[in-house]
């Protein structure tokens, strides 16, 4: 009988970056953020089940109907992190390939290998990450579990008066198409910890949406997009050819503010006058989210103690090279 | 600040270029042609970007 176990709160998780030929485990030497992770989830290999037509006459499924998939797994993971610059940089890295500020997402942001038009197996690629989950390994011995080939596909960055003391958060998903490992890997040479402290909406020197002052309750912003899996080389390991984005990046938030006189004033754009307008979310330094575009998406009063205007939004960019949404944060 | 890649940028190797600092977008961008905001520019980098600030946008 087996007497070991994991508490949750032993796990620590890192994040290995740098050019790697993809799929390839970032080294002990490499760089390792560890991030101030509050929540987590974890995959280990596994593969669902195809199960092929019933035999008619038969009332049971037979073993031979049953056929595993491990060809088509796309493994997710979810951190959920203090918002500190650290947090933000290394998920837009993973997510646009932009892991300096000001991180910029444009229509033609991506994050294939280096000088190339696709993420392939073993291509050099600056923007996939490593995962890995100390202690997290369910064998006495192979501690940790460690994820390779990682690439973001959707961040939220939220603030709220009403939780975390206002501190934003941030949640970021990673995907791999690369069977998570069971290992006592070698501890990285040197854990960059993020000491940063989070930004904080308490701290924001402007909240205008169409030029227009927001007492803001709470924001988020989401950016996303679909990821899939090429296949499989072998069935040794189902290693995937490599990724293809299927789809656009999507920038989508939504803003609770006071219903006020500033509210009434941007009634041409919550009815709908087609017309973009500037979401400016700034400190008076260190930090700043530019959304030059963006459309209001079925505006609502909302109740509370008094009244507030929920503003879902979507962000554009006004041309081919024009920026959807700028985050500039140090 | 924004700034564009002077022609000594491009002809950098990978270790040495925007893929070294962990933003291949910024990279690819440069490569183009486009001018791009930077918050801190990497000290080793500085002599081959160049301001594209308006003079009315740098006063």
């Amino acid at each position: 009988m087996a007497t070991n176990f994991q508490p949750k709160n032993g796990i620590e998780v890192g994040i290995g970056n740098g050019s790697k030929a993809l799929g390839t485990l970032h080294a002990a030497g490499d760089t390792w953020n560890f991030l101030q992770v509050m929540d987590y989830s974890i995959q280990a290999a596994s593969a669902p089940i195809d199960i092929a037509p019933n035999k008619s006459g038969l009332f049971g499924q037979l073993e031979s109907q049953g056929h595993h998939r491990p060809d088509t797994q796309m493994y997710e993971v979810t951190l959920t992190m203090r918002g500190t610059t650290t947090a933000v940089l290394k998920s837009c890295l993973s997510l646009f390939g932009s892991g300096t500020s000001e991180a910029s997402l444009t229509p033609a942001a991506n994050t294939n290998d280096n000088s190339s038009n696709k993420m392939s197996h073993g291509g050099t690629n600056v923007n996939a990450v490593t995962l890995l989950f100390e202690n997290a390994g369910a064998d006495a011995t192979n501690l940790d579990v460690s994820m390779v080939g990682c690439f973001a596909t959707s961040m939220t960055m939220r603030q709220d008066v009403g939780s975390n003391g206002g501190e934003m958060v941030v949640e970021t998903s990673f995907v791999t198409g690369y069977r998570p490992v069971q290992s006592a890997y070698a501890a990285p040479s040197s854990k960059v910890l993020d000491t940063g402290a989070p930004k904080n909406i308490f701290s924001l020197a402007t909240s205008t949406l169409g030029g227009e002052a927001l007492i803001l309750n709470s924001w988020d912003i989401t950016i996303s997009r679909p990821l899939a899996r090429i296949g499989f080389q072998n069935t040794t390991d189902y290693n995937p050819f490599g990724y293809v984005q299927t789809g656009p990046y999507e920038v989508t938030g939504t803003l609770v503010a006071k219903r006020d006189d500033e509210i009434h004033d941007l009634d041409a754009s919550i009815a709908g006058n087609s017309t973009g307008i500037i979401l400016a979310l700034a400190e008076s330094s260190g930090f700043t989210i530019d959304c030059q575009d963006v459309m209001i998406d079925d505006s609502k009063p909302e109740m509370g103690d008094y009244l507030l205007q929920s503003i879902p939004f979507r962000a554009f960019a006004a041309s081919e090279t024009a920026e959807i949404i700028g985050i500039t944060i140090a | 600040m924004k700034y564009k890649a002077k022609e000594s940028y491009k002809k950098l190797s990978d270790d040495k270029n925007y893929y070294a600092y962990g933003d291949s977008d910024k990279h690819n961008r440069l490569m183009t042609g486009q001018v791009i905001k930077i918050t801190e520019v990497p000290k080793e980098l500085k002599s081959h970007l160049e301001s594209a600030e308006s003079k009315k946008e740098s006063k």
